[in-house]
């Protein structure tokens, strides 16, 4: 057991700390849109040039094959050089790529994953259906095979950035007759090119259109952007799943420790909301606050857990599963902490606002979306505690 | 950077957790009346005689010549089966005694020779004064020579024989508690809060205890929820039951990975090592208690009884909450630090 670094570590700190401080964007990433999609980009091309794209994908597929330590301390400095939200380049990072070293065929490789690390392909999922939302592969949108394509016909929803986005990952039913696990096709969508779809965004109930409804319509898709092979899609779906949990989410985990002290200060210049001292001062803030830097602390140790455990066992233990359904707690218990804090000025609704009321109505997502809480404590109840079954 | 035993830790995990299950198994409670305090016999010795009580003090004080973090690993096992206090007591007044420079005592103590419950402050902190007095509880220390007594302004170790106590009421049946009005004459050492980082090394090794106690309520739960059937089926296949054992699961996960950090951050000095170990002692009194709690709900009717050692864990983690020095005073340490990793 040992919470220092060695003298490589420490002097590659140094290197990330150094280029960041010179190339992070001055200015702050646009809300959500065709301005947001232009600077994610351009952010994304900035760290590939500077030979930092990638910290995650091996050196094969033109990633830097960083260790589990190294990912994190990339991360950690990413968020102290305050750096922008990775945004509309995550999917395609984090798990598209991966998803694609695993299962796509060289072609399909050598077509997207250089491209997704230059910045010049935004992805987009299409996972969920308005009937098929925790129960996944209930999915009912229908692919035909017609010649050399699959016709694509039915609706997707919850697709994040649908209507910014180049390709897609589109799951859809090729065997009606099979079990529902066994019918489903993996396919890769060229937005751009094809006819046949219709996004519609929706409006966030904080603002700002984040989701979109897909409609497909005769849409037409080459055979050739099949992953896998026909029918073969869940086991594609499922493959990157354990990449997920490593250290994607660090710099979300560290923001929110910096959200953390920013509500402390706060907190120490300002009354509590209908009382009469500095609500640092108030027994109950006081505590609330205490715990909250408790336990964003234990998030990352939590997260130094999970790399000691990659490091050691190449994949990470228990703790790497809990971390979503923690992390989604917890930042909606610090985000309503905030909504208490701030008294009357947080009735003002603006991203560029006080900085609490946007991030507050946004954090109800954190519980719902990429599995809900209650599935992630049905996949720890199963895998990690071996617990029967609820269904 | 790395959070996890060594292979010569993960030995010491396994003799201690061998040696509990064998000699010192949880079970042993159904076996003492139920009114009747647990005395601490031959044990002592046996157990001295493994090593654990001086296991990271320094040679030169008949110690092993270990660290916090080994003392970390022994207590969190030792908690998993709610052994004697006197296992943490010893290890803890065997560093006041040494530190003191009383090294004759601290010798006997990690001997087995003395044996050493807990003192806690009514109100106040005896520890504070040159003279240490006022009302204390002893507590776990039937049978024992001296008890130790940890807060914020450091250390004493109280001489049993010269203090007048009186027998109350426990909690916890089968640990011993009494009342006495601590006098400067039955101190046998005295450390100030300086030296040794005293109170938050105690706060690990409490915290250690919670964090057993909590991850033994959740294998408990794990196991039973397997087992029983109702509406013929395994609980555990009902969400209402395996969504509430996920849950305690997260809780050890926060403590004990939070506590790792903790005793490290101690080990090497570093400057947020009291926030660090704070927050792991909140974290660990959450886990234990509510963990605790939950176990008697999975469980249902039985785990209400004395026959059944659900509440055992239960009571045992009041008591623990108390001798960390409860976790208001902890989350008071968490919100009166700088800025935890600032450099």
């Amino acid at each position: 057991m040992d919470l220092s670094y060695t003298a490589e570590d420490r002097r590659f700190r140094g290197e990330v700390a150094t280029w960041l401080h010179t190339n992070v964007p001055k200015e702050k990433r646009p809300p959500d849109g065709a301005e947001g999609c232009a600077f994610d980009r351009a952010w994304q091309r900035s760290q590939f040039d500077g030979g930092w794209a990638g910290i995650s994908w091996p050196k094969e597929y033109g990633g830097l094959g960083l260790s589990a330590v190294r990912q994190f301390i990339w991360h950690e400095e990413y968020a102290r050089a305050r750096a922008p939200h990775i945004g509309m380049v995550f999917l395609a990072i984090n798990q598209v790529g991966p998803k694609l070293m695993l299962e796509a065929n060289a072609a399909q490789k050598d077509a997207h994953l250089p491209a997704i690390l230059r910045g010049e392909e935004i992805w987009c999922q299409g996972y969920s259906e308005p009937g098929a939302g925790s129960d996944l592969a209930g999915i009912k949108t229908r692919g035909v095979v017609d010649g050399d394509h699959l016709v694509v016909n039915g609706q997707k929803v919850w697709t994040s950035y649908a209507q910014h986005s180049d390709f897609q990952e589109l799951l859809v039913r090729t065997d009606p007759a099979a079990p529902k696990h066994k019918g489903i096709t993996f396919i890769i969508v060229d937005l751009k090119k094809t006819r046949g779809i219709d996004i519609r965004p929706l409006e966030l109930m904080s603002g700002g259109k984040h989701f979109a409804e897909v409609f497909y319509d005769d849409a037409r898709i080459p055979l050739a952007n099949i992953v896998g092979t026909l029918n073969d899609g869940w086991k594609v779906t499922m493959a990157s799943l354990a990449f997920e949990r490593g250290t994607a989410f660090t710099a979300d985990q560290i923001d929110l420790a910096a959200r953390v002290e920013a509500l402390i200060t706060y907190a120490t210049e300002h009354p509590a909301p209908g009382g009469r001292r500095n609500a640092i001062e108030d027994d109950e803030f006081r505590r609330r606050l205490a715990l909250a830097r408790a336990e964003v602390a234990a998030m990352r140790a939590m997260t130094l857990a999970t790399v000691s455990r990659i490091e050691r066992e190449g994949k990470p233990g228990p703790e790497g599963s809990m971390m979503r359904l923690f992390y989604g707690a917890l930042s909606q218990r610090i985000c309503q902490l905030g909504m208490d804090l701030l008294g009357p000025e947080r009735l003002e609704l603006s991203p560029m606002a006080q900085g609490w009321t946007h991030p507050y109505l946004r954090t109800f997502c954190h519980t719902i979306s990429g599995g809900s809480a209650q599935i992630q404590r049905e996949i720890i109840a199963g895998r990690v505690l071996g617990l029967p079954r609820s269904r | 950077m790395d959070l996890l035993p060594s292979a010569e830790q993960n030995q010491t995990i396994a003799a201690v957790a061998g040696y509990m299950a064998d000699k010192l198994p949880v079970s042993r409670y159904q076996k003492l009346s139920y009114d009747a305090p647990e005395l601490p016999g031959a044990a002592p010795r046996e157990v001295a005689s493994l090593g654990w009580l001086g296991f990271a003090l320094d040679e030169s004080q008949g110690g092993a010549g270990g660290t916090i973090a080994d003392e970390l690993l022994i207590a969190r096992e030792v908690g998993r089966h709610l052994g004697p206090l006197w296992v943490t007591g010893g290890m803890l007044g065997a560093r006041v005694a040494a530190l003191a420079g009383d090294t004759a005592l601290a010798r006997r103590i990690i001997a087995g020779d003395a044996v050493v419950g807990f003192a806690t402050a009514a109100q106040g902190s005896p520890a504070s004064s040159d003279s240490p007095s006022g009302t204390i509880h002893l507590v776990g220390t039937e049978g024992a020579g001296y008890a130790v007594l940890v807060d914020e302004p450091g250390g004493v170790l109280i001489d049993l024989s010269k203090l007048q106590s009186q027998p109350r009421p426990s909690l916890e049946r089968q640990l011993s508690l009494a009342r006495a009005q601590l006098a400067p004459a039955a101190v046998a050492a005295r450390l100030p809060a300086a030296t040794g980082a005293l109170f938050p090394r105690a706060a690990v090794l409490l915290a250690a205890l919670q964090c057993g106690n909590a991850e033994a309520t959740r294998d408990m739960s794990v196991e039973y929820a397997k087992l029983r059937e109702q509406f013929g089926r395994p609980i555990g296949s009902f969400q209402a039951i395996s969504h509430m054992v996920v849950d305690m699961a997260l809780r050890c996960e926060q403590a004990w990975t939070q506590l790792c950090v903790g005793a490290l951050s101690l080990m090497d000095a570093q400057r947020d090592a009291r926030f660090h170990v704070s927050s792991a002692a909140v974290l660990a009194n959450r886990a234990a208690i509510d963990n605790a709690r939950a176990n008697i709900q999975v469980h249902g009717g039985i785990a209400m009884t004395q026959a059944h050692n659900a509440n055992y864990f239960l009571k045992r983690s009041h008591v623990v909450e108390t001798l960390i020095g409860g976790s208001y005073l902890h989350l008071e340490a968490v919100i009166g630090s700088p800025v935890p990793g600032a450099q």
